[in-house]
């Protein structure tokens, strides 16, 4: 976990060093969207760090399309070796 | 562009694709390349028909134009969605394949943050940038291919390709099911990239797209035939195919081993499809959001994908299954509708302007 943690500081703050000048003269709009992409990176770092399996967009599309994939995939491979 | 296109569409799938679809279409594998790559041309003409109708404009602008803001927002939220996944997706095949072949001791992140560093240091430097550069690393990379497949030429067995369709057709239309899906759904994202193409090209640019297209269906195919000519139908056992082929070449004792040039190949088209898609992907971005420049969302964007690629990789088979059922299905309602929905649109839009005139 200690290992995950530092690994992940390293990218954010490499991020951040490189960035955060370049922000400053952005205007709010592309702060206030730097900062939302930010904001899902660090919530998906703490998923990755905990291993909580927090909600994702990517479950909703596997939630809805696993049945249907599942029933495509059994009839392509039906009565074939 | 169409080097672009080429370099996209060929990039991770020539090492990814004979595997899997050699296990789901048998010896017939290549017959479902011919079918998924001309439905890849259908989806390529309707691109290229609304580049016409909207010169200049990425699919998000023309989006707006043709079905509004809102309509564009819940269209196109999908279609950012799977440019995430694309990027994380391509990341996670770099991170399997060194994982389960070369280095298995290393953690998967230390793959992943190079590839997509790299990828993000190279899409902040702009198109151009990216396509002169790719020009050199993906005629290595053919180079290489093709010097493997040639240096095993004694050793194919024509007869594996025989007979055609002993099980029928249901194989083949589940390697055109899985093909599909990946590489040839994925055309979508050049429509984001269309509009940087100069105008004095604009002319030749259907030609060059559709030569492309034809091109990579040409060196997939081969790839494929050269795969079942080589291992028979058990090439679809054996994971990365293309990876065991190169390590079974061995001439005059002199050489032999050379499995890690496929290794590299692996890793340079994936860093350039990965390029291109997160290029497209902070496009997008910053469209639907309105933002100016949209190289300052590049490093973020990036991270996002790494911590996805993170997240999605629980390990191999179930990757394998997720990219083989149910992503056909997710790139069609991220990229497939929204592009059909707009060519109908716009059609209509159109046949209403001549009677109208």
């Amino acid at each position: 976990m200690l290992e995950k943690i530092f690994v992940l500081f390293v990218m954010f703050a490499l991020i951040i060093v490189y960035d955060g000048p370049r922000l400053k003269q952005k205007q709010s709009r592309e702060k206030l969207a730097y900062g939302a992409l930010m904001l899902i990176a660090l919530y998906f770092s703490v998923d990755y760090v905990s291993n909580l399996d927090l909600p994702r967009l990517h479950m909703v599309g596997v939630y809805l399309l696993s049945d249907t994939a599942e029933k495509i995939s059994s009839y392509l491979k039906a009565g074939t070796s | 562009m169409s080097l672009l296109f080429f370099t996209f569409m060929t990039g991770s799938s020539i090492i990814n694709i004979p595997s899997p679809l050699i296990a789901f279409a048998k010896n017939d594998a290549w017959l479902s390349l011919i079918f998924s790559c001309t439905i890849g041309g259908l989806l390529l003409s309707c691109m290229l028909y609304l580049n016409k109708q909207y010169p200049g404009l990425t699919i998000v602008e023309y989006s707006r134009k043709a079905v509004g803001t809102w309509i564009t927002v819940l269209l196109l939220i999908p279609f950012v969605a799977f440019l995430f996944h694309i990027c994380a997706g391509i990341v996670i095949d770099v991170d399997l394949f060194m994982t389960s072949s070369l280095m298995d001791e290393t953690p998967m992140y230390v793959f992943s943050f190079i590839v997509l560093l790299a990828a993000a240091i190279t899409a902040q430097a702009g198109i151009e940038a990216m396509a002169r550069m790719f020009i050199i690393i993906i005629t290595i990379m053919l180079c290489f291919v093709a010097v493997i497949l040639s240096l095993a030429l004694l050793d194919y067995r024509p007869e594996q390709l025989l007979p055609i369709m002993p099980q029928g057709f249901k194989p083949v239309l589940h390697g055109v099911y899985f093909s599909y899906g990946f590489p040839y759904a994925e055309v979508v994202v050049f429509a984001m990239l269309l509009p940087f193409v100069r105008k004095t090209d604009s002319k030749e640019l259907n030609k060059s797209m559709y030569k492309a297209l034809v091109m990579n269906g040409v060196v997939l195919i081969i790839s494929v035939v050269c795969t079942i000519m080589m291992f028979g139908p058990m090439a679809g056992e054996r994971k990365y195919s293309m990876y065991q082929f190169a390590r079974i070449i061995q001439v005059a004792d002199i050489i032999e081993r050379i499995e890690s040039v496929i290794a590299m190949a692996l890793i340079a088209g994936s860093y350039m499809k990965v390029t291109i898609t997160l290029y497209a992907l902070a496009l997008a971005v910053s469209q639907l959001l309105r933002i100016e420049d949209k190289r300052i969302l590049i490093f973020p964007l990036a991270l996002v994908c790494e911590l996805l690629a993170l997240l999605l990789s629980e390990g191999m088979t179930r990757w394998e299954e997720t990219v083989s059922s149910i992503h056909p299905l997710y790139v069609s309602i991220a990229f497939v509708f929204p592009l059909l929905l707009l060519t109908v649109v716009t059609w209509i839009k159109s046949i209403g302007k001549q009677s109208n005139v």
